[in-house]
């Protein structure tokens, strides 16, 4: 017995280490890689998958598979935060073959290149839901960025130092040109320009190849035509689950061609049948702009397109009165599209930011609150509103920082979070309340503050100087 | 590899290397690119053949003309950077230019220009080692009447090396340059500058006129000229001036569209467009049309086109009476064809300027935009020419198989199958590196994609197959013939090797001794040079900036400077003493790198991973830095060896190794703490290479005292840096509060950042290439075990530094730099091998053995050479490139000759500002060794806070940490200083000043100061007894001119 004893306990060091060595190892099996990049997988589902360039990320579960025409999914309604996750997302589908996949790796490691092959022909419709079923969404984002533009302008007006006033924005496509009239239009090809905004979606779809690849055994051409396989699957998804928009594409093409070709009218029917194909086309500049071009070659009497179209040009000519003089008709407080309400606002907008570079913040401060009113989803003209505000009146800080708690909440662009922080800590610090004037500051610190990308004006703010 | 899977790769990369020289030879890209060759005698500073030591050259003339040019353009041709201001405005700015590269500006003046005194300013900077600044300028004022005045007239330039100012700036019209001197006129050059936009359409004057269609009936209207274009066009552009918004239509293609300029009431302004319409024209039949529309009245159009031939001719083609118009709506107006329509009728000429005079027309150049349907047609063309060429390759492969098959009677026996597909290696290579070198701004498409070279590239495959047909033994060998040499390998092999390291040793430690000297020491060296002879005098790294500052504690990079502290043992010169440590780590890494490729590979790796190691552009900049980057690369290797050695196989643990990991990685730390990182990829690696054996790893106890080992210094060194930096208050942020943060939060976070930034060169795509190659080559590579081991190590620790890391510099990945390229010379070596094996295992005669191993060892030395970063630069290709140092490249701010500018002129009672303090200190120090309290530096100024500050222990005033300087830190105080001195000095860095200023500080140093001396990248300003304010000297011109008219005249 005592031997047994002796015997056992002798044993329990060896037993030990043969169980951590298990351990070990099982950690870095091929099953527990599996699942660690499954794991990854998910992370990527349900991350970003869009970034606008001010307002927050839309992650996995914030993207629908198919409400091209719910209202639910508008620019207007996105744009608010916190967003629901929603069952019929995107990330659904994907988050479910993970699931089923890790009890497949775990049950059966051989289906684990199935598993990837499944999850790869599950991520390329997902991918191309996400970028070219929401021509509107993607729209809002160019939208985002003449106003991230203008914000720059706002900001800088305050301090050479802030943040969003001399570096480009989130997204990296800003800089100096930014504010050219011809850059602002200087776009790519609509069916490319949702790419600049896309973040972790297509990481997803890498990640699905390199599983297929990996755990599908045998010669380099055989993992390849397996992944190729199943990534064939995922492109005929993807071309159905975005057909209406291919086939509005398509005759948009003919449309511009027949335009090009001086055939007025045949353009113009073509353009009716493009967003007859995807009627969500009807809500952005772009076919607003191409109608009233169109009707203004064919010398029509003008009408909402016209004046659209009219309107963007003298923006473009920087004739803001003649462009607000032409969208006002059609735009009252409870009249007008989404797209006519964005473009007016967009022109007191810019008038605004140059009321504040001339100095006139009264001025500036009104117009941004007309901007605001008009597109009141847009939450940089709020910001801007409430930054000029602070500029007219520092002793309002405590009551513009209650007011743009929401707006700040909405805001995924540090840097432009930062700043406003360090205006409302400056507004305090001229009031002469140095305890919220720190806290402001702090905050500001905390949210951007990096060496090399040093925040000057809070820093310089929190010492005071 | 496979024989079938040998040639299906071989056959698709020649479809597509070939494909694509064919396509890009036939079809010109859309991206303007073009060379600009002259004979010229450059302008410079040099005096008697001699070099001149001024990393600036200012040139200036000034002309007084009578009436304004018509035309005016300006050609230069010079390095490494050029600036061109015309009448005070900047015209044209150029990139820098690498060691082999020219830069070159061609650009229209015109509208610059005006009736009185003008000026062309030029300013010429330096950026590589050993090229003084230098320029040719070449240009016409072209008047109404036809008369000329030539720019490439050396006489009358005046030059200087200092960004002066005399009232007005050296750039303005209104500057006195009677003080510059005459340049020097160096000897007759061929240089070859690249421009983005066709030159000659910048230097060909207006040859049209100006036309209006014949019937004059609403405001649209289609003008169109047809023309034949013999020989085949090699390029073409053309310039457009219009009445109203147009369209342009080349061959049927709308390439740009009139969107922007519709409906606008403001009166159009005409502005003269240039078009590249290279990718449109063809020979035979071409046809151009333009819609013009005008808010009303006649459309009038004035058009220049010009084509050149691949012989050299050009075909020139202006808007005349043969041009033809059709007004009111016109369908399908792109594609009528003027010459069989009766309904065009013949344009009318108009003389005179029609309300558009040409000195004030403005000039851009257009980007073609052309439809969809034009790149579907370019994509089919790209798919056909690739498929030509996948299927001729085939067919060619298939012939000399079945003449093999003939001549040496094997009858289809699949001997030779895979052998004719060898022939395609060098084409692919061909292909590959003239795409390559389409990037390198020292080459244009044109000079790459030419016929003959396409025909060259198809000749080379075909050569090589009648080379197979010639060489084949007419009788079947026996099956594993020995070789005719069967010793060679076991005598020569080793000594040929041998030979090869030497010789890669010997050439790389000349690289890097070189230019060692030839910057002068970098302003954190002199940081590291006190530290260094505080270990002399004290036995560890630390010290007193200032008697007003604590002592402090070296705490970072420790062991950095004990190497250089035996190095000044026996040199002097502090630039020595702190590179020679650094060349010994380059060189130690150097021959590890070739050790590990052959112990862990085979010894041509090892070869592969010296050679690149030895050429590296960047290893060898760093080597001449006296920091600590060389000394962590190679511990960095040293425990990535030391490690695998202890943990390979799958027995016990090699205590000896796991012991010199663990002081390797010590050392590593203790060299740069942000390193430490690489031990978490390290102990992945480890867990992979032994998975399924980890009982003998994790039942030795030397593996937990290694750790614990490593984890005191690690927590002491931690302990350590703490306690100093809490030492005294450090007012803002600097690298050395580095803490992680999660940068996937931030919007510039880039998670490949410092996995590209391992690269070696500049260029980062064939590293980047070669890593994804060894990527596929881990999964089931005989070397899979070794490429893991080395991708998890490298490609762990970079994610994690770009993932946690809140900076990105480039020299933080430079550790990982020698393990990207062992990865990369692996692959290339088992690329080569795929045919070294095949040569051996198939049953081919001696000769074509050889023949395969040539192509081999030849494919493998160009692919070494277009990847060394000395052959080509691809510039253009900005999404690859890093900012590792280019060859012989300047790197950053001399302080030597404003230091010595400084002393020699400063007085006392003299007041001196800097931004770099401790460097002007260190530089008065070194100069006057003799003197009891040699002269420094007063003030530092920062008005923004980037640098940190910190306090004194005696005063209450802000000082500079690395100098104890006192700080200026707002403009009011530059005031009061500036109104205390009489004489102030200001040594400053070009650029970096604004950096640390605000723009009221940089605004009053600008009106209050003139530069004095310039360097690269530095610059001193005074502010003398003297001196008046450039606003006031102005005025005192002014004032004295008008007194010239009525007193003393």
């Amino acid at each position: 017995m005592l031997s047994s004893c002796v015997r056992f306990v002798r044993n329990v060091p060896g037993w030990a280490l043969t169980g951590l060595s298990r351990a070990v190892s099982a950690v870095v099996s091929r099953r527990a890689l599996a699942i660690g990049l499954l794991a990854g997988c998910a992370l990527l589902a349900i991350g970003p998958w869009l970034r606008p360039p001010i307002t927050r990320d839309l992650r996995g579960p914030h993207i629908p598979w198919g409400e091209m025409e719910a209202p639910t999914f508008f620019p207007e309604v996105v744009s608010q935060t916190p967003r629901p996750w929603r069952w019929n997302s995107i990330a659904t589908p994907l988050l479910a073959v993970i699931a089923v996949g890790v009890v497949a790796v775990l049950a059966q490691p051989k289906w684990t290149s199935r598993v990837f092959g499944v999850l790869l022909a599950a991520s390329l419709p997902a991918a191309a839901v996400t970028l070219w079923n929401y021509p509107t969404l993607v729209e809002s984002f160019d939208s985002e960025m003449r106003d991230r533009a203008l914000l720059r302008a706002v900001f800088r007006q305050h301090s050479e130092h802030m943040l969003s006033a001399g570096t480009s924005d989130r997204l990296a496509v800003l800089s100096d040109k930014s504010m050219r009239k011809d850059g602002l239009l200087s776009q790519p090809h609509a069916v490319l320009a949702p790419l600049r905004y896309s973040t972790y979606g297509f990481w997803l779809v890498g990640v699905a190849v390199a599983g297929a690849l990996l755990w599908q055994r045998g010669t380099w051409v055989r993992r390849i035509g397996y992944a190729g396989a199943w990534a064939s699957v995922g492109i005929a998804l993807a071309f159905a689950a975005t057909w209406p928009r291919w086939f509005a594409e398509y005759r948009w093409a003919r449309a511009a061609a027949l335009e090009n070709g001086h055939d007025f009218v045949a353009a113009d029917r073509s353009l009716d049948a493009a967003t007859a194909a995807m009627p969500a086309m009807g809500n952005t500049w772009r076919y607003w702009l191409a109608k009233g071009r169109i009707s203004y070659r064919q010398r029509q009497a003008e009408n909402k397109y016209q004046a659209f179209f009219l309107a963007h040009q003298a923006v473009l000519s920087d004739e803001l009165d003649r462009a607000r003089a032409l969208m006002e008709p059609y735009v009252g407080p409870s009249e007008g599209t989404t797209t006519q309400r964005d473009l007016l606002a967009s022109v007191i907008a810019r008038r605004a930011a140059d009321y504040a570079s001339d100095g006139k913040y009264s001025g500036a401060e009104l117009s941004w609150g007309e901007a605001a009113a008009i597109a009141p989803w847009k939450a940089a003209y709020r910001i801007a509103h409430q930054a000029a505000q602070l500029a007219v009146a520092p002793q309002r800080a405590a009551e513009v920082q209650q007011q743009a708690l929401a707006d700040l909440e909405a805001l995924g662009d540090r840097m432009v979070s930062s700043d406003f922080h360090s205006l409302v800590g400056d507004a305090y610090f001229v009031a002469g309340d140095f305890g919220r004037a720190r806290a402001m500051y702090d905050r500001a610190l905390a949210l951007f503050h990096l060496p090399k990308y040093t925040n000057i004006p809070a820093q310089e703010g929190r010492l005071g100087m | 590899m496979k024989p079938r899977g040998l040639q299906l790769v071989l056959l698709f990369g020649f479809a597509v290397a070939a494909g694509d020289f064919a396509f890009r030879t036939t079809h010109p890209s859309v991206t303007p690119e073009y060379m600009v060759t002259a004979n010229v005698r450059p302008l410079s500073l040099s005096t008697n053949s001699q070099p001149s030591d001024s990393k600036h050259l200012y040139l200036r003339r000034s002309w007084h003309l009578t009436r304004v040019p018509e035309y005016a353009w300006i050609q230069l041709l010079g390095h490494d950077v050029l600036e061109l201001q015309v009448n005070g405005r900047l015209v044209g700015r150029t990139e820098r230019s690498s060691q082999r590269q020219i830069a070159a500006l061609v650009t229209d003046i015109t509208p610059y220009l005006h009736a009185g005194k003008n000026s062309v300013a030029i300013h010429v900077a330096q950026s590589v080692l050993d090229r003084s600044p230098a320029v040719a300028i070449d240009g016409t004022f072209e008047f109404a009447d036809g008369g000329q005045l030539s720019l490439a007239d050396t006489e009358g330039w005046r030059a200087t090396d200092i960004y002066d100012r005399r009232g007005a700036f050296w750039y303005e019209t209104e500057f006195d340059d009677k003080h510059w001197t005459a340049p020097q006129v160096d000897a007759l050059v061929t240089w070859r500058g690249q421009v983005d936009l066709p030159p000659r359409a910048i230097t060909t004057p207006r040859r049209s006129h100006w036309i209006l269609p014949a019937q004059s009936e609403g405001s649209d209207a289609v003008l169109t000229r047809s023309f034949e274009a013999s020989g085949r066009p090699r390029d073409g552009w053309l310039r457009v001036l219009a009445t109203g918004p147009y369209r342009l239509a080349v061959n049927g293609w709308i390439v740009s569209d009139d969107h922007l300029e519709l409906g606008r009431v403001d009166a159009y302004q005409p502005r003269e467009q240039t078009f590249d319409i290279s990718p449109l024209v063809r020979s035979g039949q071409n046809i151009v049309s333009l819609l013009v529309t005008t808010a009303g009245g006649a459309p009038r159009v004035r058009a220049d086109l010009e084509m050149a031939t691949e012989g050299g001719d050009y075909l020139y083609v202006g808007t005349d009476r043969e041009w033809r118009s059709r007004t009111v709506n016109v369908a399908d107006w792109n594609r009528l064809d003027p010459t069989s329509d009766s309904k065009f009728k013949p344009c009318e000429v108009e003389i005179g300027y029609l309300g558009v005079v040409p000195r004030q027309i403005e000039r851009e150049l257009r980007e073609l935009r052309p439809p969809t349907s034009f790149w579907l047609a370019r994509s089919a063309a790209y798919i056909g020419l690739v498929a030509i060429c996948g299927i001729a390759a085939w067919a060619g492969c298939s012939l000399t198989k079945w003449l093999l098959d003939r001549v040496t009677e094997s009858q289809g026996g699949g001997v030779f199958a895979t052998l004719p597909y060898i022939a395609l290696v060098p084409s692919i290579v061909a292909g590959a590196v003239a795409w390559l070198t389409m990037w390198d701004r020292a080459w244009s498409a044109h000079d790459i994609y030419r016929p003959v070279f396409l025909y060259g590239l198809g000749l080379l495959a075909v050569m090589q197959w009648l080379l197979l047909v010639v060489i084949a033994p007419r009788v079947r060998q026996p099956i594993h013939a020995k070789p005719p040499w069967p010793m060679w390998r076991q005598a020569w092999q080793p000594i040929l090797i041998g030979a090869c390291a030497i010789v890669i040793v010997g050439v790389s430690l000349w690289l890097r001794v070189r230019d060692i000297t030839a910057e002068p020491i970098h302003h954190d060296e002199i940081s590291a040079y006190g530290f260094t002879l505080s270990v002399l005098e004290q036995g560890v790294p630390g010290g007193q900036a200032h008697p007003d500052l604590p002592f402090g504690y070296c705490s970072t990079s420790e062991l950095a400077y004990y190497p250089s502290a035996l190095c000044a043992l026996f040199v002097d010169d502090p630039r020595l003493v702190l590179r020679i440590p650094a060349v010994f780590w380059s060189m130690a890494t150097l021959v590890l790198l070739g050790y590990m490729g052959m112990r862990w590979f085979n010894p041509y790796v090892g070869l592969v991973a010296a050679v690149l190691y030895g050429l590296s552009p960047h290893a060898i900049g760093w080597a001449n830095l006296g920091r600590y980057l060389s000394q962590v690369q190679f511990f960095t290797l040293l425990t990535m060896f030391f490690t695998y050695e202890a943990f390979r196989g799958s027995g016990p643990i090699r205590k000896g190794m796991l012991w010199g990991a663990a002081v390797s990685i010590s050392t590593m730390y203790l060299s740069w703490e942000g390193s430490g990182m690489f031990g978490i990829g390290l102990a992945l690696a480890v867990l992979m290479l032994r998975r399924g054996s980890m009982r003998p790893v994790l039942s030795c106890p030397s593996l937990y005292a290694a750790i614990v080992m490593v984890l005191i210094v690690v927590g002491a060194q931690n302990a350590h840096r703490i306690s100093q930096q809490t030492q005294r208050l450090w007012y803002g942020e600097g690298i050395s509060d580095l803490a992680i943060k999660p940068m996937w939060r931030y919007p510039f976070f880039d998670g490949s950042f410092y996995l590209m930034n391992a690269s070696w060169m500049r260029d980062a795509l064939l590293p980047m290439v070669a890593f994804a190659a060894a990527c596929f080559l881990a999964v089931r590579h005989r070397w899979r075990t070794q490429l893991r081991f080395l991708i998890i190590c490298l490609a762990t620790n970079a994610a994690l530094m770009s993932a946690v890391l809140p900076l990105r510099t480039n020299r933080y990945s430079y550790h990982l730099l020698p393990i990207l390229i062992l990865i990369a010379a692996a692959a290339a070596v088992a690329v080569a091998d795929v045919f070294w094996r095949y040569a051996r295992k198939a049953q081919l005669s001696f000769p074509q053995r050889m023949y395969v191993r040539a192509v081999a060892a030849a494919a493998l030395l160009v692919t070494i050479g277009v990847a060394s970063g000395h052959v080509v630069r691809t510039s253009d290709l900005e999404n690859f490139q890093v900012a590792a140092f280019d060859v012989r490249q300047l790197r950053y701010p001399h302080w030597d000759g404003p230091s010595e500018y400084l002393r020699n002129h400063v007085r006392d009672g003299d007041a001196v500002i800097a931004t770099f303090p401790h460097a002007q200190n260190f530089y008065m120090a070194t100069a006057n060794v003799q003197a009891a309290r040699p002269r420094q530096v007063d003030y530092w100024l920062e008005s923004t806070l980037v640098i940190q500050a910190t306090l004194g222990d005696s005063r209450a005033m802000p000082l500079d940490r690395r100098s104890g300087t006192a700080m200026i830190y707002d403009v009011e105080q530059l005031k009061e200083l500036f109104s205390r001195h009489d004489r102030v000095w200001y040594c400053t860095t070009r650029f970096g000043q604004s950096r640390i200023n605000d723009r009221s500080v940089s605004q009053f140093l600008r009106e209050n100061m003139d530069v004095v001396y310039e360097d690269f990248g530095t610059a001193v300003l005074l502010r003398d007894n003297n001196h008046r304010t450039a606003p006031l000297r102005l005025d005192e011109e002014e004032a004295g001119r008008m007194a010239s008219d009525f007193y003393l005249r």
